[in-house]
């Protein structure tokens, strides 16, 4: 929910004028353009739908890794649908996973398919130092982001975003 | 799963690429022709039997109501409303929305009626700015004045929402043929004259797009432009803008009102359904991947933007796709490039000539980067129709019959076995369970055929 809340995502150069590098953005409920009640409302109902039915929840990287932009690449789509089918195969339940100790995810260490390399952004980034501080300027981001939602909605999720 | 053959079938021959248009002309025409609840109302009572005389428009003396696909096309060549396109599926009407080539997120206001049940509810912000009843009335009667100065008028009625429970009987009044092109794609278009009986609204949109708000200041506005929504009037009126995304998100807006009141959750994201009826959404802006990723082989499509979360599953909100068109070709987006044809609807898209064709030039952005094509949902090769949901939602009490149906129509080769057989063992269900006012017809049965494979491997690179 604490992810549902925040909506990271990037503008992607030319969606919108004056854009010409993707650009670190925040959007509630990853449409807050078009939501008329509090984000919290949606969050809450998403939270009620997934306990009722046990519904999984991963994120999927789309965007950019191995470096910031300019330096790394876009997830090829390749590698993308074989992350999303070993989720809908159900493989992702069989494997071993790490955790991202600032984000607190749970990373997969392999998947059927897609280059061990890849999963860890860690391991995929060229520069260690330019990518632990990468990770931390945006953990801030989260962080400022999230700030609006503290002590809004039934549950408080703030502490289930990054940790620094 | 025999992937072999179905990537096989899909990969055109020679003799197929040759008849291109033809084929895919031929594959949409059963649902092209099958919707067909037209209209057209003559004389002095024309706007009463539209329904439109109760919101103040008496002008018009013809009213074009739901016009079909074919009559649709010829309404827009007959008034010059754009161009036609010779893509390589098929012919596509083009048209040009003029200033705006986008939705205009700042001109979007929500009538704050004080200590109403939405003045309680609404999120008051930067993303749903307030103005006053008085605005709207003064909004509300150009937009009417402005109808009742023309000699003809095009009113639709759609349903918003797959589920018959939480749908929303939606009428939009336009100017222009090619507007009620546009949400004849994007929204639920209805089955028959029976669906449409009685039809009630629970919102109507006036769009008049020529008329700007020339008293913007004075209302406390920010420009020409007005999308302005009354929630509890169940009216909306536009002004000054041609962009078609104002019809579509402004719906959606509402959806996210009226969905979370009853429990139910809208959500913006893509979704599709495996054999086992196992659905997975994909949250996501713009640009992030939720059309592309939606598009499995392996599942069947139920949308790929807006759709709502209730006791009965996941279900899609809209009868249609909107997509990008920015450098689209065939080898990257195969299903969009391919649903553009007869009836897809292009708009801000450049046109070049060669020879004596004018084709579509998708890397043209000299306009706007933001071109776009609007298609129904059967232009899609796999997609979960209505009556596919309205089923899972029936065989929920039923689910081991389902599951062996639905894993039964997946497998190519049990597909002609399936046609015979689930028509035998589903209909006398389907009319024992069905409420009266849907009537069970062939096409409901014979849409399980549309869970099938879809063309694979788009790339967004």
């Amino acid at each position: 929910m604490y992810h549902f809340l925040s909506g990271y995502t990037a503008k992607v150069a030319g969606t919108e004028l004056g854009i010409t590098e993707p650009v670190a953005s925040f959007s509630a409920c990853f449409g807050a353009a078009f939501l008329t009640h509090h984000p919290t409302v949606y969050a809450d109902l998403l939270a009620e739908k997934m306990e009722t039915y046990g519904s999984d929840c991963y994120l999927v990287n789309t965007g950019w890794t191995g470096g910031a932009y300019g330096v790394g690449h876009r997830m090829s789509i390749k590698a993308t649908r074989a992350c999303v089918n070993a989720i809908l195969d159900g493989d992702i339940k069989n494997v071993e996973f790490e955790r991202d100790e600032i984000f607190g995810f749970e990373i997969p260490k392999t998947l059927p398919g897609v280059d061990s390399h890849l999963l860890n952004p860690k391991n995929a980034w060229a520069d260690h130092a330019e990518y632990e501080a990468t990770k931390n300027r945006l953990a801030q981001m989260y962080i400022k982001n999230f700030k609006k939602y503290e002590g809004r909605g039934s549950t408080d999720y703030t502490k289930f975003g990054p940790q620094i | 799963m025999n992937r072999d053959f179905h990537q096989a079938s899909l990969k055109p021959t020679k003799q197929q690429t040759r008849n291109k248009s033809a084929a895919v002309a031929e594959v949409c025409l059963p649902e092209r022709e099958e919707y067909n609840v037209s209209k057209t109302l003559i004389g002095p009572n024309a706007c009463k039997e539209a329904g439109i005389e109760n919101l103040g428009i008496t002008g018009p003396t013809t009213i074009y109501k739901n016009l079909t696909f074919q009559q649709l096309f010829e309404h827009e060549v007959a008034n010059n409303e754009g161009k036609v396109a010779n893509c390589e599926y098929g012919d596509t009407f083009t048209v040009d929305t003029g200033r705006f080539t986008g939705r205009s997120p700042k001109d979007k206001w929500m009538v704050k009626n004080v200590g109403s049940e939405s003045d309680r509810h609404l999120d008051w912000g930067d993303i749903n700015q307030p103005t006053t009843p008085e605005v709207f009335k003064e909004l509300y009667e150009k937009a009417v004045a402005s109808f009742n100065k023309k000699d003809k008028a095009y009113v639709f009625d759609c349903f918003c929402g797959a589920n018959p429970k939480s749908r929303r009987k939606i009428r939009f009044v336009h100017e222009m043929a090619w507007q009620q092109h546009f949400v004849t794609n994007m929204f639920i278009r209805p089955s028959d004259e029976i669906e449409l009986e009685g039809f009630e609204p629970d919102f109507t949109v006036i769009n008049a797009c020529s008329q700007v708000d020339e008293e913007y200041k004075k209302h406390n506005l920010r420009s020409e432009v007005a999308v302005v929504f009354n929630i509890e009037e169940k009216k909306a009126v536009i002004l000054g803008t041609w962009y078609g995304g104002e019809n579509k998100k402004g719906i959606f807006s509402l959806m996210n009102y009226w969905l979370p009141l009853e429990g139910d959750l809208p959500m913006h994201c893509s979704a599709n359904v495996g054999r086992r009826g196992d659905s997975a959404l994909f949250f996501g802006l713009s640009g992030t991947g939720k059309t592309t990723l939606s598009a499995d082989p392996h599942r069947a499509l139920i949308g790929d933007d807006e759709h709502g979360w209730d006791k009965d599953g996941i279900f899609n909100f809209e009868g249609g796709c909107y997509a990008k068109t920015i450098d689209l070709t065939e080898e990257k987006e195969p299903d969009i490039y391919r649903a553009i044809h007869k009836d897809a609807l292009l708009e801000n898209v450049a046109l070049k000539p060669v020879g004596e064709k004018l084709v579509p030039d998708y890397h043209d952005t000299t306009k706007t980067e933001n071109g776009r094509v609007s298609y129904p949902v059967f232009h899609i090769d796999g997609y979960v129709s209505k009556e596919i949901f309205w089923l899972f939602t029936l065989f929920k009490t039923l689910p081991k019959i389902f599951d062996l149906i639905v894993n039964l129509s997946i497998r190519s080769k049990w597909q002609v076995i399936l046609r015979t057989f689930s028509f035998s063992l589903v209909t006398p269900l389907v009319f024992y369970l069905l409420s009266a006012n849907y009537h069970p017809s062939k096409r409901c049965i014979i849409s399980y055929q549309d869970i099938r494979l879809k063309s694979p491997e788009p790339s967004w690179e």
